[in-house]
């Protein structure tokens, strides 16, 4: 596993857009408009992937928030209850949400660090929806957003990143933050301020999308993730320096629990993983990738045990589940 | 810590404010702080920003009367604006180019834009066709199973053969169906 691998779980890019001939979402006229825009959006997206589509209004609130959970929308879109929908992809990595806070939110979603062509490739997918709807667009200031947090370059690049020797550190933390802000970086949680204790996970991405080029942006934002790593790789070695058996006997009760107990509930195994992704990052237990434990995090929230589980589970049904599933899984992980 | 617009004096006040990417600090000096809570009296001959706010000076003289003007396209003011954080159409750009330059300055640092701009060869109308086209094979679909109407395979297949050109056009002979 390399470094980098210990400490990026995956890279979120996205392009805000919007369609010159009609209102922004909040101030859309009626519901006919919306799904003519839902509806503009069909034949190019039918040209690059099979894309399913999704109208926030017609779909439970269940499948709403694994659709959530798996970062294929937002709140906002939810929140967007009568104009909004989703395009999503048959391999649910690529999501085009319509009329959240813009008309069109192209996303893509990939493990690792893949800023550049994940980029690229969202780029390509703009391309061919840009050639069919026409965005509303100014030489001066680019593409037009709702939020002018926005406008110009519409883009956003997040990476997400394990962080768990920064987060027990808050001399590093507040450091780290100051200097990221000061490179026109925001780093928060995984779902946005005040999720920073959710595994240790953070979001970093550019906060500027204007007056610069979108390659600049990808620069600057690559530049600030090898920085953050450094300081969390250099944190974790100072870690297990300082106290060895603390760390050691942390990872090994996670991977005792996680492996022998009958019941876990979500938070539960969330702290445990995140105890067991510090020994695995430092080596004390062998995996082949980091990405694969992210997987299983992803896969054991409880809108996906019931999505995936063949029979309707109550909280104590799902706790049992998830016991039995990541101790098969962790056994089939964990080498040595 | 310095003040996070001019970089030279020690910032003295902390300003948290909501955006679309969660909550936003920022650090002030007083000068810089001042000069924050009126966009409008911002000097026209700031360094960074001095296009934008020679538009928000000659903006403030009549920014009374223009924060209850209305976009003619989505019936959006300023006054939205300022409450919502968000611009209601494209066209409220040009309406309130004026009122909005210092606020986008404040937010993005700049007002210039220099990356990725939309196709010169742009194919709308080819892309309007085809939908219209598709639309049309969807209702002779539709009605044939139905059975409201006599098969037309004439003309679904002349409407196929239309949307496969428009196809090619509009996305080239290596994309699938």
């Amino acid at each position: 596993m390399d470094n980098l691998e210990s400490a990026v779980v995956s890279t979120r890019i996205r392009l805000a857009r919007n369609l010159a001939d009609y209102p922004f979402p909040h101030r859309l006229k009626s519901r006919e408009q919306a799904r003519e825009i839902v509806s503009l959006l069909r034949l190019p997206l039918s040209q690059i992937d099979s894309f399913r589509c999704i109208y926030v209004e017609e779909t439970d609130e269940e499948e709403l928030e694994m659709l959530k959970e798996n970062y294929l929308i937002s709140q906002a879109l939810i929140d967007k209850r009568e104009v909004g929908a989703v395009y999503i992809n048959q391999e649910e990595n690529i999501s085009i949400m319509v009329n959240e806070e813009d008309h069109v939110r192209e996303q893509y979603y990939i493990k690792g660090f893949q800023i550049f062509k994940g980029y690229e490739y969202l780029s390509g997918i703009d391309d061919v929806i840009g050639d069919c709807v026409r965005f509303a667009y100014d030489e001066r200031l680019g593409y037009l957003t709702a939020c002018p947090t926005n406008l110009g370059t519409g883009l956003r690049a997040s990476v997400m990143l394990f962080l768990p020797a920064i987060t027990r550190r808050p001399d590093l933390f507040g450091d780290l933050k100051d200097r990221m802000r000061r490179k026109g970086m925001v780093v928060r949680g995984v779902y946005g301020e005040g999720s920073n204790a959710d595994g240790d996970m953070y979001q970093i991405s550019n906060e500027i999308t204007l007056g610069y080029s979108e390659q600049k942006i990808l620069n600057e934002v690559s530049e600030a993730v090898f920085t953050v790593v450094e300081t969390e790789l250099r944190a974790r070695k100072e870690m297990y320096e300082k106290d060895p058996l603390a760390v050691r006997d942390a990872c090994g009760r996670a991977y005792g629990i996680l492996t022998n107990c009958v019941t876990l509930s979500a938070k539960e195994f969330l702290k445990l993983m995140t105890q067991f992704k510090i020994g695995v990052s430092l080596g004390l237990y062998n995996v082949d990738k980091m990405s694969d434990l992210d997987d299983l995090i992803v896969g054991m929230r409880d809108s996906n045990i019931t999505r995936f589980s063949k029979e309707t589970l109550d909280l104590r049904g799902r706790e049992q589940y998830r016991a039995e599933c990541v101790q098969a899984r962790l056994k089939e992980l964990v080498h040595g | 810590m310095l003040c996070s617009r001019c970089g030279k004096n020690e910032a003295k006040i902390t300003v948290e404010y909501a955006t679309e990417m969660g909550k936003v600090t920022e650090y002030f000096c007083e000068s810089c702080f001042e000069k924050r809570r009126s966009p409008a009296g911002e000097s026209s001959s700031a360094p960074v920003e001095g296009a934008a706010f020679s538009a928000a000076n000659a903006a403030a003289a009549r920014q009374e009367t223009q924060r209850a003007a209305r976009c003619p396209f989505c019936g959006n003011t300023m006054e939205d604006y300022l409450h919502s954080g968000l611009v209601g159409c494209a066209e409220c750009y040009q309406v309130f180019a004026a009122e909005l330059a210092p606020y986008i300055v404040r937010l993005q640092g700049g007002d210039e834009h220099c990356g990725k701009r939309p196709s010169s060869d742009p194919k709308y109308e080819a892309a309007a066709s085809l939908r219209e086209i598709l639309q049309m094979l969807e209702d002779i679909k539709k009605q044939s199973k139905s059975g409201r109407a006599a098969s037309d395979e004439g003309r679904a297949a002349r409407l196929k053969s239309k949307a496969e050109e428009l196809k090619l056009l509009l996305f080239g002979d290596d994309e699938e169906e």
